[in-house]
């Protein structure tokens, strides 16, 4: 009778916690967060047909490595940056903006420079950043 | 109804790890600092203060969302009733418009990991210009008038000295629409013949005396094909 009670004291927890974990309404699921609006995934930016990459990061860290043809435009360098991008854009090009990973905000504020100040249409910020177009490269 | 051995045991596990697990209680006066930039301002400093209501309070990292943001920390570990602070400086550099910088805390509070201290800072662009890319599709007859509008976003008198370009092909025209705002209409005239300009720069400069860092702004435009 008491060794019931005993396993009972462990065991009706235990079920409740295991039914909680499968069945309740605010589950975690093990899917990536839903996009914000003006976000990409590398996946879905690279079967574009008509992409210019842009690096927001750093120009020493642009310098030590990045996606081929990308090109660098961070906000320390904006001015003299800036004419090499828009020498590439050709009308219907998406600019996909990154920084280094989810944790940096430097894409989404170059990619509201260029929305805004330059009047750029189709910018997009890149959901990862680096991080993920690294994976993709297999690198 | 008694308890057992296993039961006492079990209960001693549950309650002895609680204070563990709920950590240091740390109150913080302002987690999220906002602040309003000049056209002259070069740098913005924030300070984070805290208290230490119970426990020892472990700062174990310190890191920030950006090279232009430093921070300086007096000591990593604090005792209950202790006070302390963060300094973060803001380095604003070129920046414009609305910037949110983080500073990020790894501590030994089990519920509160990681903390997130927010800068946000509206940075005046002294000369908005919008916007400042133009195109024109290369091959036509005569090519449509484009407009960018100039409009000062802080409070000094700002006067435009000049507006040019680098290219006799670009027509630039500026009017005064009201005191803070501007607008140029621009004109590709290419003669018959003539091969169109690839780009052209139009710079916008301001006086001598004007309360800004920058004095020379720039727009541009293309002939896209």
């Amino acid at each position: 009778m008491m060794n019931f009670r005993c396993i009972g004291f462990f065991l009706i927890p235990l079920v409740l916690g295991l039914l909680s974990m499968a069945y309740h309404p605010k589950e975690a699921r093990w899917s990536p967060p839903p996009l914000a609006p003006g976000e990409i995934t590398y996946r879905d930016a690279a079967a574009l047909e008509s992409t210019i990459w842009v690096d927001a990061r750093k120009d020493e860290v642009f310098e030590k490595g990045s996606y081929p043809e990308a090109i660098n435009l961070n906000h320390d360098n904006f001015e003299n940056q800036l004419p090499e991008l828009l020498g590439f854009w050709q009308p219907g090009d998406v600019v996909v903006v990154f920084c280094d990973s989810l944790s940096c905000d430097e894409s989404h504020l170059i990619a509201d420079r260029l929305r805004g100040e330059v009047g750029l249409e189709d910018v997009l910020v890149l959901y990862g950043g680096w991080s993920s177009m690294k994976k993709g490269l297999g690198r | 109804m008694p308890l057992n051995k296993i039961q006492y045991v079990f209960l001693l596990v549950c309650f002895g790890t609680a204070p563990v697990l709920t950590g240091a209680n740390v109150r913080w006066e302002n987690q999220k600092q906002y602040f309003k930039a000049t056209a002259t301002d070069t740098k913005v400093e924030a300070t984070f203060e805290f208290e230490v209501l119970s426990d020892t309070f472990e700062i174990k990292t310190i890191r920030t969302s950006c090279g232009c943001t430093t921070t300086e920390l007096e000591k990593k570990i604090y005792q209950a009733g202790e006070n302390g602070k963060i300094t973060a400086v803001f380095d604003l550099g070129l920046r414009k418009g609305n910037q949110k910088k983080y500073v990020i805390l790894q501590t030994n509070d089990p519920k509160h990991p990681e903390i997130h201290l927010e800068i946000e800072v509206d940075i005046p662009y002294g000369l908005l210009i919008e916007p400042r890319f133009l195109y024109w599709v290369k091959g036509q007859q005569s090519y449509e008038v484009q407009y960018i509008d100039l409009k000062i976003d802080v409070e000094e008198v700002i006067e435009i000295q000049s507006v040019s370009t680098d290219n006799s092909q670009l027509t630039v025209e500026m009017e005064q629409i009201t005191p803070t705002h501007y607008r140029l209409s621009v004109q590709p005239v290419i003669g018959e013949g003539e091969i169109p300009f690839f780009r052209s720069i139009i710079t916008i400069e301001l006086t001598p005396d004007a309360p800004l860092r920058n004095k020379k702004y720039f727009a541009y435009a293309f002939m896209k094909t």
